[in-house]
Formats: structure tokens, sequence, C-alpha cells
């Protein structure tokens, strides 16, 4: 770990190193001319002035980074801070590691560890507390235990419960330990300060190896350990590096180490044929895995010095993260590397571009014809005649190991590439035209193609002897007719011969036969640059604008932008032997698998931006590797073996609704209310991040898939029902080919449209119509019972106030009265006739105020008093309130007459009644003396009373007889009730 | 057998060396206790017969405690249980740690301390290696201990016969408390 390298290395060890710094600059420009593309990342502001400690991949999808000032987080294009609960400070992260559980776990400088969960860092706090000294790396061990390695307190592991230590009094090499990584039988490998301490844990038993000077350990500070295969490779403070068998444990220091002048090795990167070395004084170091040589070195790109590399890692892209102080770079390491400095030429402009069997790369420049090794050391020029001005442009060895080198205007050279003997080929051997754009041959065959047409010889024996070796022969205007420019030309497996030309299309030459394919054929372009035949025997060519096509013997199937192409400019193509096809244009390559049509591409990202290729100015070499001809010098680029699966990898990370903060992931059932959802995804490409593109379909929702570039969707007041969301990434936008990530759920239908809400909604409405229905009913059924009552009752009062007796009685004592006093007689028939009148008013009315019926109660008693005289006592005593109460008309009257009718009246038994009222009730008294003839009933009274007040409501009427008394208590109605 | 754990104590003493004497820091006052949460039933129990030594200089440290010296149970049958099925006080009269502190922490100087040592810790004649967070505070030459950890049953060879499973917990909390004094 970085961090803590200075504690460790001696004064005298600094200085050493520095006294070697100049020689090793020396060495470094001698050693090669290759560059190594470095993409630098820029990191967010906060922290750009900030250290980089630690960088890892999680689950083959975000990128995490260390800092002395946080952890962050990177897709590719956004940075995100992950804050700590408990601290406000950020955190100085020494370690990062994702256990098998997918939980990334945080070690501090301060020795605190951190566990990642959900959206912030939550502090991990066993029973035995965390350590108090830096912690500087994690691995598991084939028990599943976590051990974390610490600058001070040794190696910890943690076995989901308890934490258990193990230091230099349990035999560990030393305390101060720098990493721990696991080797393949799941044992722990620890770098500490006094050699390498192997440990395990078996039922409990620490076991520890040690693996120190006296084992043969160069140097005993270890600072990085990697397994590289089967053995574990060590990095060491002074010593270089070595590696440790696992079997037998025999270190062996490869030549690199020999003479160490690199300085301390702070991190190893398996880089599959290479090791990468993080150096702490002198950049990257590349070692060749193989021979154990050191290969290459990059201490600085472009302007910025990157000769303290403390941290890189290898993700599962192909590319190469390395964190040098605040500044973090991203390589495809010696996958792709430039060539310009060939000592004796710039290798600009390159034109033309051979690499023969031998493995020597031969390319022509405006400086002249060159050949040079696959380093770009030893760089041979080769002198031809021709001025200045007269390019090299096309270059073929031919099987005996000639090259052929055709020039633009010149005619043709064919070298001897031993004895650097030339021969020029020109009008006197037939090539009536000078300008070469391509050659190529099979056995003793020569095929050239000219802005003359094409041209053909045999090969007789040793093209360099002699006069007259190749008579060349043209095909020009008779095959090729209107231009005979032709671009190239290209023998398949089959000997056919073909032909690239400028209007006519491509044309075959088939057993003497030419045929031709041009626009009426369906080619969208006459114009056609580069042909190639694929591992498959398929016949591929370039065109002008128009793409590329694919002949299978068949048919012709065109590629363009939609296929996937990245550009349309294609000025060469290549074909591997693994079915690769190598689209090379303005601004890089696309790599087409030709089987399953998948693209990778290397371009801007990679620094291959306005490279400006000539035509047909590439070559393979023999380890799958294309090299391509620029304006800036060779570019070497490693085809990679997974094409098809070197794809952006898509992850759906997040479900939020409402946009909150919780993840959603794993629900797949949504209320009505939580309709508001958003998806967060992204698809890693950390090469080349901005060209990501997604496409998004929700399906119950959107008809047809989405173009977008944010990783972000929401879908707002989604209806209720069944969705299923996909996303898919892709490069340059040819989808069908990528993964889709598919998540189905469903929003369910709020409670009110669900069918039991339903059907239980139906059967109350349609029980409270019923009961609406049935209430009704009976109203209507009360209030016709009361009008039958009424009408009975009025029609009986009737009878009974024009009861002949009534009648007879008042009439006799009207008599009486006429006789004795006139105006008393007047009196008396105008308060009969009141009384009359009112029975006729009050027969319509429910109730009447209780002051109207005592007014016709006094009425009445006056027309009984006329008759009766002193023998018949009313006496009233009802004031106030109740006065404005209601009851039933007649019903005092009635309840008097029936007194009258049923009791003695005489003076020596006067009948005495008494009507008295408090707040609710009116109770009429009278002295009970009963007649011993009863008059007949008229059927009206009590019953009738009892049954008028009933149907309004009330039914307390009191009849009480005790002590000679008869007592009637009725209940008084106010209206507001 | 009482007086095992005190020859035990001493023979540590005397590993430590003597030539640093007036570094080492004895045991004075001490509550040891321990609770078993188990779904059926809580046992609590304490003792005060935790003897012990640490040696500030190299940062030592060793105790020990006699397993039958436990008082508090809820009844004399859970007593009898506890020290005849599960601890077997019989057979192993003291439960013991000793080990080292991890943290370089200097005791002569008063101040609160959160260090963790580092130890085997030996109950029912099973070591296991343990490191045991505890809080320190140093005042004029006395230490003051206090610690909590687990002790997991299985990790001990004590074996809970499945009947009573849901009276013992299978994770018991120990609680100490401990004032040491500067050895004369």
């Amino acid at each position: 770990m970085p961090l803590m390298k200075t504690y460790c290395s001696s004064g005298i060890k600094r200085i050493k190193a520095l006294l070697l710094l100049f020689v090793f600059l020396m060495l470094f420009y001698g050693v090669s001319g290759q560059k190594v593309y470095f993409k630098s990342i820029v990191m967010p502001d906060e922290i750009q002035q900030t250290s980089i400690t630690c960088l890892y991949q999680g689950g083959n999808s975000f990128m995490w980074i260390g800092t002395g000032k946080g952890l962050y987080r990177l897709d590719g294009i956004d940075f995100v801070y992950y804050h700590c609960n408990e601290k406000q400070m950020p955190l100085q992260i020494s370690a990062l590691y994702m256990s098998s559980d997918q939980i990334l776990w945080v070690g501090t400088r301060s020795g605190s560890i951190y566990q990642l969960k959900g959206d912030s860092l939550q502090l991990f706090s066993p029973e035995e507390g965390n350590p108090k000294v830096a912690i500087t790396g994690f691995a598991s061990d084939k028990s599943g235990n976590l051990w974390f390695s610490t600058y001070g307190e040794g190696v910890y592991y943690y076995n989901g419960k308890h934490i258990y230590n193990v230091n230099a009094d349990d035999g560990l090499t030393d305390n101060y330990c720098y990493t721990v990584t696991t080797d393949i039988q799941g044992k722990i490998w620890v770098a500490t300060d006094g050699g390498i301490s192997i440990c395990s844990i078996e039922s409990g038993k620490k076991t520890i190896r040690k693996i120190t000077n006296s084992e043969g350990l160069p140097d005993n500070i270890v600072l990085s350990l990697k397994l590289v295969g089967t053995d574990i490779w060590a990095g060491m403070q002074d010593a270089g590096i070595c590696k440790v068998d696992l079997k037998t444990f025999k270190i062996s220091v490869p030549l690199a180490s020999e003479k160490w002048q690199y300085g301390p090795v702070n991190d190893i990167v398996d880089g599959k044929n290479w090791l990468w070395l993080s150096s702490e004084r002198n950049g990257i170091i590349g070692i060749e895995s193989s021979s154990g040589s050191l290969k290459s070195n990059y201490a600085s790109y472009n302007d910025l010095n990157i000769s303290r590399i403390s941290h890189m890692y290898a993700d599962n892209q192909g590319n190469y993260w390395i964190a040098s102080g605040s500044q973090l770079l991203l390589s495809l390491g010696q996958d792709l590397i430039q060539l310009n400095d060939f000592g004796r030429t710039t290798g600009k402009n390159i034109h033309s571009l051979l690499i023969n069997r031998a493995g020597n790369i031969w390319f022509s420049n405006d400086e002249g014809l060159f050949e040079t090794d696959k380093q770009g050391k030893n760089t041979v020029a080769i002198k031809l005649p021709l001025d200045k001005h007269t390019h090299v442009i096309s270059l073929y060895e031919d099987d005996k190991g000639y090259i052929w080198a055709g020039t633009f205007g010149s005619g043709l050279f064919c070298i001897d590439p031993k004895s650097k003997r030339i021969k020029l080929f020109g009008e006197r051997d037939g090539l009536s035209n000078g300008n070469i754009l391509s050659i190529t041959g099979k056995g003793n065959q020569i095929w050239l193609a000219t802005l003359g047409g094409a041209f053909y010889c045999i090969e007789s024996g040793d093209p360099l002897a002699g006069s007259r070796t190749c008579t060349f022969v043209n095909y020009g205007e008779q095959h090729f007719p209107g231009n005979n420019y032709i671009y190239s030309v290209f023998i398949d497996s089959h000997n056919k011969v073909w032909f690239g030309t400028d209007g006519n299309g491509i044309t075959k030459l088939e057993n003497g036969k030419f045929t031709n394919f041009d626009k009426t054929q369906g080619l969208k372009s006459n114009v056609v640059y580069s042909i190639t035949e694929d591992s498959d025997g398929h016949i591929w060519f370039s065109t002008a604008n128009a793409g590329l096509y694919r002949y299978d013997g068949k048919l012709l199937k065109n590629y363009s932008g939609e296929n996937g192409l990245s550009d349309l400019h294609i000025t060469g193509l290549l074909a591997d032997k693994c079915h690769h096809l190598l689209v090379v244009h303005n601004n890089g390559v696309d790599i087409l698998d030709t089987r399953t049509n998948a693209f990778v591409y290397f371009s801007k990202g990679v620094g291959m931006s306005e490279i400006n290729p000539d035509l047909n100015v590439c070559a393979l070499d023999g380890n799958d590797a294309a090299w391509l001809g620029t304006q800036y010098g060779l570019i070497r680029l490693q085809i990679p073996d997974d094409v098809s699966t070197r794809q952006p990898s898509l992850k759906l990370n997040k479900i939020s609704v409402f946009l909150g903060k919780e993840n959603y992931i794993g629900t797949h059932e949504f209320s009505y209310v939580q309709n508001h959802i958003s998806f967060h995804f992204n698809a890693f490409w950390y090469i080349e991040p901005e060209l990501v593109r997604y496409q998004i379909r929700l399906n119950g929702y959107d008809l047809d898939w989405i173009d977008t570039r944010n990783t972000l969707v929401t879908y707002s007041n989604l209806s209720p029902g069944d969705y299923t969301f996909e996303v898919r990434a892709s490069i340059k936008g040819n989808f069908t080919l990528n993964d889709v990530k598919i998540y189905k759920f469903t929003i369910q239908k709020p409670f009110w449209k669900s069918t039991w809400f339903i059907l239980t909604a139906i059967i109350i409405i349609i029980l409270l119509i019923y009961l609406v229905i049935y209430l009704r009913e009976k109203s209507l059924k009360q209030r016709d019972a009361i009008e039958r009552e009424k009408i009975l009752f009025q029609f009986q009062t009737l009878r009974s106030q024009v009861n002949p007796h009534f009648l007879f009685n008042s009439f006799s004592t009207l008599i009486s009265i006429i006789d004795e006093d006139k105006e008393v007689a007047i009196d008396y028939v105008e308060k009969l006739s009141l009384f009359f009148r009112n029975i006729l008013e009050y027969r319509e009315n429910d109730l009447i105020p209780l002051g109207e019926e005592l007014k016709l109660m006094e009425t009445y008693y006056y027309l009984q008093k006329k008759r009766y005289g002193e023998n018949l006592q009313l006496e009233i005593s009802v004031s106030g309130e109740t006065l404005s109460s209601h009851i039933p008309p007649m019903v005092l009257q009635m309840l008097i007459e029936n007194t009258i009718k049923h009791n003695v009246i005489s003076a020596e038994k006067p009948l005495k009644v008494n009507i008295s009222a408090d707040e609710n009730h009116i109770t009429i008294t009278n002295n009970l003396q009963r007649k011993k003839d009863k008059e007949p009933s008229t059927g009206i009274g009590i019953t009738n009373i009892r049954a008028r007040y009933a149907l309004l409501g009330f039914s307390d009427i009191q009849l009480a007889s005790s002590c000679g008394q008869f007592t009637v208590k009725l209940p008084l109605i106010y209206s507001e009730k | 057998m009482k007086k095992l754990p005190i020859v035990f104590v001493f023979l540590l003493l005397a590993s430590v060396g003597t030539y640093a004497q007036q570094m080492v820091f004895l045991a004075q006052k001490s509550k040891v206790s321990f609770v078993s949460d188990a779904p059926l039933e809580l046992i609590k129990a304490s003792s005060n017969r935790l003897q012990g030594a640490i040696d500030a200089d190299k940062r030592t440290f060793a105790f020990s405690i006699p397993t039958d010296s436990f008082k508090g149970f809820n009844s004399p049958l859970q007593q009898e249980h506890f020290y005849e099925n599960y601890i077997e006080a019989k057979a192993y009269p003291v439960s013991t740690f000793e080990g080292k502190i991890i943290e370089q922490v200097d005791l002569i100087n008063n101040g609160s301390y959160s260090v963790r040592a580092k130890g085997k810790l030996n109950i029912h004649g099973v070591e296991q290696e343990r490191i045991i967070k505890v809080q320190l505070r140093v005042s004029n030459g006395v230490i003051y201990a206090q610690t909590d950890f687990t002790v997991l049953l299985q990790d001990h060879n004590i074996t809970i016969p499945k009947v009573v499973f849901q009276k013992i917990a299978e994770e018991i909390k120990v609680m100490v408390e401990v004032e040491f004094e500067k050895k004369k």
C-alpha cells in the first residue's frame, strides 16, 4: 500500500534509487519507441488533489475508487460519493474488497472497517473492536473467513461471528503487513516487512509457513502479492519481483529482477502474457511472464509524470486502471501500442505495410522503405532508386520470401531480404503502368492492381536473376471497361482472383472467366477498395461510402452503420483465422465476429482519432495482432479473443418509487399508489463510456424500444396491470446481439376496483335500496292507517257529537233556559254552534295546541254545566309553556264526555274533573262513581285515543283507578320534537 | 482445589518476570457476571473471585476464576445443573484468560483507553483464542477495567441436552469489572 511506503524504506536505499533514476531514463528511451495509450480520467473537483489509494471492480460492474477523501463509485461517466453515517469527515480509504456475498468491505487508514449497505457506509463493529492501525488488504480463505491485513497489528480473520488475530507472537513474519491474497488452495499469503507468511486455519489452529531470506527470498520487505496462474508473484522493496511455486515453494527470480533498478514494486497486475508492475519511482513496468524479461516501461504520459504508481487494477473488459498520485489512468496495456520512433525514421505517414514470415515489419513512409523488428528496434533502410517524391505504396512477400514493393509511378521492385539486392520491373517487363496499388500472389503467380488495369506474371525461379524473369500480362480495358483503375487484388482460398475497381464494382476471375458484381447486382457503390476472405470462406469487400459487403458464393449482404459499423470510410480489411474481420477506418478499427455479428470498437476512446490510414495499409502478424499504418506511425492492436462477449455489461441497479431512496429490486408487486416507478441501470464500458446507448421498453406501456442515453427512466401514473421492463445496451446501436435485462412487475388494482370490493358494494347497494323501499312502504302504510283512523275518528266524533242524546239533552237545557233568561239562551245557542264549528274545524288536524283544546273543552263544559249545574265541576290548572304543546284534537272533550257518560252526577255526588299538566303530560282526574245502568258505549274512548297516539308514535297512555279516583295521563307533544 | 487459581496466577506472575515487578498490577476488586438469555429461562450469576495480573511493561496479562464461585442463580436446582452438567466445575475448576494487549498502550499514565486483549480463553477445559475489547481507565496507579464479551458454548465443547436447549442460550454474555492496583 502506497501510504505506508515511506515508513519502511531506509534513507540510504532512497539515495541509491535516485542515482539510478538517470540511468533508467536513458534506458527507457533506448528501450523502445513504443507508446501505450493512456486515458486520463477526470476526477471530481473535490478530490482533484487527493491521492487515489485503491481500486476495485465489484461484480463486473461498478469501479470503486478509494481515495484519501472517501469512497467513490464510477460507472464510467459519473462519480458517486459514498458517505459514512457515523462520521462527517471523509474516510481515508486504504483497502477495498467485495466478498462473495456482494458486500463491499472498506478499510481505512485509521483501522476502522466499513461495509457498504444500501447507499451508505456502515461501521463494521464486531465485539472485538476494530484495529487501530491502517487496513492494508482483504482476502477470503477457502473456509470463507475474511482476512484483513494491517500495518502494525498483523492480520485478522473474521469467521462471521468473531475476529481473531494473527501476529508476530503467533509466528507471523512481521506485524507490518502490506497486503493479503489467496492462493489456489485457499490459503492466505501475507506480505510483511519480514517476508511472506502463508496462513491457514484448520479447526481453529493457526498454521503459518514463512518465506523469508533464509528460504531464498531476495528481499524480506514484500509489498505486493499476486496470484498468476498457479504461482504467486511477490513484489519487493528493493529486489524487484520473484515467483513462488505453490507446490515446492521454490523461489525463482526473473531476469528482469536480477539487477533491479526500478525501486519498490507496489502492485502487480496479471495482464495475460504480461505482468504489469506498479513501481514507486519508475512508473509502470511491463514484464513478459514467460521469459521474465523486462519489455516495457512507462513513466510519463503526455506531460504527466506517472513515475509513482501506487496501485493498478485489471477490470473485466481488458482495461488496466492505474492510480498515480491523484491521477487515474486507463490503458489497454500491451494490447494497443503505437510505434512512431524507429531511430532512423519517425514512422509517420505510413504508405505501405508488410509483416513477413520471419516476423519482421516492412513499411514505407515519405522517407523511404524500412525493415524493422516488432519492437521497432534494429531498423534498416532499404535503398531504392527513387526520387524523394515517389513512395512505395504496396508491399508483398512471395512464397520464396522475396519482398515485392510497388511504387506510385515508378514501377515494381523485387527485394531479396537477406542480401538486400534489388531489381526493378517496368515497361520492358510488360508492366505498362507503374502505379502499383496492390500486390498479391500465390505459388509463383504475382498479381498487381494498377491504375492501368491488373497485371499478372509467373515467376520463373529467382526473380532477381537474369534479365527477364517475369513477363507481366495486362488485363486492361477489355476486362474493366470504362475505367481500369484497380484498387486491390486478392486471391481467395479457391484460387479465384478478385479485383476491387474504381467504377466497375468487384470483378472475379475464375478459370479464365471474368464475372462482375456492380450496381446491377445490387451494390450501392461501384467503387471497391479492399477485399479479404474470412476463416469461413466468405469474401468481404469494402466500398466507397456504402459500407461492407459479404459474399457467401451466392448472396451479397451489405453491412453499414445499422449493422454496427462505426465509420463507412473504410480503408482496409483484415480477416484472422478465428472468424474476426477487422475493418480499418479513419477513426480506428471495428472488429466484427463474422459468426455472431458482434462488434468491438477501438476508436477515439483509445486514442485512434483521425489516424488517417492509407488504403490497405494494414497487416496481421503471427500473434493475432493487427498492425495499422497511420499518419502517426504504426499501431499494433491485439485482436481480443472474446469479441462476442466483450460487450458492455448491463446491470439493473435500483428500482425506486417516487424517486425515493429505497431500492425495490426484488419487489414485483406494487400497490396502486406506488405507480411512479423509476429504473436505474448501467452498462459498463470503461474505455469509451460515452458511446454506450440504451434501449428501453416497458411491455404493457411502450409499443416499441425507446432509445436513450440516460441511465434512469421513470414511469409515472402507471395504471394497474402487468408490466415487463426491458433494457439493453450497446456501444454503437446494434442492440439485437446484446442481453436484455428483464424485470416483471405488477401494479395492483386499487381496492375499490377489486372484484371482491365491487361484489360487496353491489350487495350493499341492493340491500340499501331494499331497505329504503321497505321503509317507504312501511311509512306509507302507516300514513294510510293514520288517515283511515282519522276518518274513522272524525266520523265517530261527528256521530258522537250529533248523538241524539246529546242534542236532546242540549235542547232540553235550552228550552229551560229560554223561559228563564233569553240572554243566556242566546249565549247557549252561540256556544253550541261554536262547539260544533270547532269540531268541524279541528277534525282535519292531527294535532292542535293544548290551549285551543282547552278552549274547546271549556265550551263543552259550558254546555254541560247548563245541564248539570254545580253537580259537574271542572277545574283546569294548566298554564305557561305547556299551553303551546300539542295534543290530538278533541281528546280532552272525549274523555270528559266519557266521564259524564259513565259516572253518576248528582247534588249529593257531584262529579269533579280536574285537568292538570306537567311538562310532558296532561292528567285528567275524576272521582269515580260509576252508574249502575251503563249507557251503551259509542266505541269512542280510550281505545280510540290510544290508537291515535300510537300512530303519532306515542304509547305511554296511563290509566289508573285508585282511591276512588280515575286518572288518565296523556303525553304532551311538542312540535319541535 | 480452591487454591488452584491462586497457584495459577502466581505461576503466571513468575513467568512474567520478577525484575519488572513494579510494573505488575494485581486484581483487587472484581465482579464477573454472565447472562444466558434463552427463550425459556434467564440464567444470571456472578462471582467476585476473579484473580489476575497485568504486566504493564510487556502488556501481558493473566486471569483466573474458580468456576464454582458463581452465585445468584434463580434456584439451587439451576445452580446445580450449571455446575454439574454444563460447566462441570469439578472437572474444570478454573476458567482462565491469558495473553497480550494488542495496542501499544502505556498503563502508567492516567487516562482512558480502549484496548483489545488477545489471548487464550480457557473455559470447560477448552482453550480458544479470543480478542476481547476492554475499556481501561488508569487513575493514579489504579487501573479500572471493564468489558463484556460473548462465549459460544459450542466453542468450548459445552453441550446442551436437547431437552433444555431452549433454557440455555448458545451464546453466553459475560460482563467483567476489575480494579487493579500496582503490586507493592
